[in-house]
């Protein structure tokens, strides 16, 4: 019998497509939202992203031979997490494209789930940002979600242009921005699911969110747009934290090394928003920041 | 908190909400003798014994019928009178042990009804020594899985102060530890008493989860007035709380420095069984012949057996109504480290006999897990009581770099299945772990001998 049980011959519940799920689950109040604000578009957008990035890591792993990993969700969860980066207005082939770029070149390329260095999703979103600027930089405007904008809440004060909007309708989400980050308070809620369910690394996501958004809300004088005003709530509560283990030490100190460079990617930088950068550079120095907490506490060990 | 008088050790898991143990920690432990017993020389893994009668001999319970052949090993004696009605071969490994059957004859002695069994003895008469001596007699042994033997643990080069008497019990399902308590509590007390004087030391810790409240209460109402150094310690239900090295933590806030011994930390410990065991040498001449054994699960009557050794356990499962689940696996001991024995068994298939060592026989409905990726949650690393990064030694053991299981400190694995347990992707890293601990202390034996 082919069949094997090593002890323990107890297991938890819990698995890799249980989480991924509730992480799909945690984001679905934020797509409403998108929804409601952006039109069907945003369905559209996050629905085919969803299709392409389980085809594509799909089709690789039929025509590389390998075991077929898509039932895990995490493909579903990276296509979410692009189409939510971008605008609602953003053309279908556009993310399409980053869905390949993630799936294929970020995650299956580096040995797939658990093997990729950096988050796909936002590294799916980078690559399509450079290479068709263009498009991705105009936004929705909530109100006439077919007219674009081409500024953002942080944008707009980088660049000194008259943007009104409160502090209550940043934090709802009642402004432009990509479909999926605008409202910070709907993606707490799904996080707030997650923290329940044990899913999530709270200490990390707080310090970044917290170190952000004081301190570039402080240096641009608005603290709201400090915190709501861009993408550091998504990134912060779904895309920093998407299961890079660091030792507690390192946590911290992963956490500050994204804010930092998100801080100084808006504050001084051509972009207006950091986020991306911050994090995407916090996850190459995982391995580095991993071992700076050089003695864990090693029972018995002095 | 600042009344409480344990130390919390790191990480470890909750593996079950209790609703395991309610199904046998209220049922009354049966006392069964089978018509025959089949009584194994190797007790434990490593150890073996030298068998002393042979087929057609007549024994009596008690009698001595097998001597220590390695370190690992106790003495071991008939546990019913009766008859030898053969010696069988059986095959692990590459090496053949021999089992004893005996056929009990019908009329087994009665047990006298004895003073140590309703109050609290003196021990004045004893030296440290003799009970030393009586417990190498009774063939007493670690009876919470290990099986290390007791008359060597109570000698160590080394003061101790404390002994624990491990009544933990963290494994979940298992609850005979919990029915002795309250149905044995005075031999165990007495037992453990003895330990204590036999181990030099000051105090003595009933140590148990608070799980058992109940069994703390009794031990308490029956330490009352009486003038023994015997403390009841009500832990936190948690696994592994009843690991050696986290309960003297829990107990003396004190650590086992790594590749030492309890002593290391001034401390002894001993399952509450083998306290047990002890109470009944010490004060009735009996050496260890029997033990408690839970058999739950997917069972109709899950229930505790008072048996002697050597009972067939498809005979026990049977008195507990016979397995229900049909896609079952079974497990010899507590789900977190009994090693699963078969799936689909039906009861009737089940060959192995109680031994010193064996807590429980559990039937679970089978998972069929499968491996996947590790998603490097880390969740491992949360739970490892031993503070490791299971993934991590998982990874680099499979890559074949034991250098870099060293400096994660692989050796210190008690491969206790947490990092197992909590696994979404259902790596199997306690078996690559305790792998790697092995390997790589092999590699330092080596590296000394150059």
């Amino acid at each position: 019998m082919a069949e094997q049980h090593l002890s323990p011959n107890l297991r938890t519940s819990k698995t890799t497509q249980k989480i991924m799920m509730d992480v799909c689950f945690a984001l679905l109040p934020a797509l409403l939202y998108a929804i409601m604000i952006f039109g069907m578009n945003a369905l559209l957008l996050t629905a085919v992203s969803v299709v392409t990035c389980v085809a594509a890591e799909g089709i690789w792993q039929m025509l590389r031979r390998e075991p077929l990993t898509i039932s895990d969700a995490s493909a579903a969860v990276t296509g979410i997490l692009i189409a939510f980066n971008m605008s609602s207005t953003t053309p279908v082939w556009v993310v399409m494209i980053a869905d390949v770029f993630a799936i294929i070149v970020v995650k299956q390329v580096f040995g797939g789930i658990g093997s990729n260095v950096v988050n796909p999703a936002l590294m799916g979103r980078l690559f399509t940002m450079l290479v068709y600027g263009g498009q991705m930089m105009k936004y929705a405007v909530p109100s006439a979600p077919d007219t674009t904008a081409s500024a953002t809440v942080l944008s707009a004060i980088k660049y000194g242009e008259q943007m009104d909007y409160s502090a209550w309708e940043m934090m709802i989400g009642n402004i432009p921005g990509a479909l999926g980050e605008t409202s910070a308070l709907l993606l707490l809620v799904g996080f707030l699911y997650l923290v329940y369910k044990k899913e999530v690394n709270v200490e990390a996501a707080a310090v970044y969110i917290a170190v952000t958004g004081l301190v570039s809300g402080l240096l641009m004088g608005n603290l709201a747009a400090g915190f709501f005003g861009g993408g550091l709530f998504l990134g912060g509560l779904f895309m920093l934290t998407d299961y890079v283990f660091v030792s507690r030490k390192g946590k911290l100190l992963y956490a500050l090394t994204a804010a930092v460079i998100t801080i100084l990617v808006r504050q001084f930088s051509s972009y207006p928003e950091g986020v991306c950068f911050g994090i995407l550079i916090a996850n190459c120095m995982v391995y580095f920041l991993d071992q700076i907490d050089k003695k864990p506490h090693v029972y018995g060990v002095k | 908190m600042k009344n409480q008088d344990f130390t919390v050790f790191h990480g470890g898991v909750h593996p079950t909400d209790g609703s395991d143990k309610a199904l046998s920690n209220t049922k009354p432990i049966v006392e069964y003798t089978p018509k025959q017993v089949e009584i194994s020389m190797a007790q434990t893994g490593p150890s073996i014994c030298e068998l002393l009668v042979k087929a057609g001999d007549h024994v009596e319970r008690g009698q001595l019928i097998g001597s220590p052949a390695n370190f690992f090993a106790v003495k071991l004696h008939a546990s019913v009178s009766g008859t030898v009605k053969e010696i069988k071969k059986i095959q692990n490994g590459p090496k053949e042990i021999p089992v004893c059957v005996i056929e009990a004859d019908e009329k087994q002695p009665p047990l006298e009804d004895l003073p140590y069994r309703r109050q609290m003895m003196d021990l004045a008469s004893y030296t440290k020594e003799q009970l030393i001596s009586l417990m190498e007699e009774g063939g007493i042994t670690g009876m919470g899985g290990a099986g290390f033997p007791s008359h060597v643990k109570y000698k160590p080069n080394k003061p101790i102060e404390y002994v624990l008497i491990n009544a933990a019990e963290c494994e979940p399902f298992l609850t005979c530890d919990h029915r002795m308590l309250l149905e044995h509590g005075w031999e165990i007390l007495n037992g453990a008493n003895a330990m204590v004087k036999a181990g030099g030391a000051k105090k003595g810790y009933l140590c148990m989860e608070d799980n058992k409240q109940d069994v703390a209460d009794h031990l308490n109402r029956l330490l009352q007035g009486t003038n023994v150094p015997l403390e009841v310690k009500v832990l936190p239900t948690k696994y592994p709380q009843g690991g050696e090295r986290q309960l003297i933590l829990a107990v003396t806030g004190k650590e086992i420095p790594a590749g030492g011994l309890p002593a290391d930390a001034a401390c002894i410990v001993s399952n509450v069984q083998s306290a047990k065991a002890m109470g009944d040498m010490v004060f009735a001449g009996i050496p260890s012949i029997t033990r408690c054994i839970t058999i739950t699960g997917q069972v109709k009557d899950p229930k505790n057996f008072l048996v002697p050794l050597g009972t067939p356990i498809r005979e026990l499962v049977a008195l507990a109504g016979g397995i229900v689940e049909k896609d079952n696996k079974v497990i010899l001991g507590g789900p977190m480290t009994g090693p699963c024995i078969g799936t689909g068994m039906t009861g009737n298939d089940i060959s192995q006999c109680v031994t010193k060592v064996n807590g429980g026989l559990l039937v679970l409905k089978n998972d069929h897990i499968a491996e996947s990726p590790c998603i490097r949650c880390g969740g491992c690393a949360m739970a490892c009581p031993a503070g490791l990064s299971p993934f991590k030694i998982d990874h680099a053991y499979r890559a074949g770099n034991l250098e870099l299981c060293e400096k994660l400190y692989a050796t210190e694995c008690i491969a206790c299945g947490c990092c197992s347990y909590t696994c979404p992707a259902k790596r199997e890293l306690t078996f690559y772990n305790t792998k790697a601990r092995d390997a790589v202390k092999a590699m330092i034996r080596e590296r000394g001998k150059k």
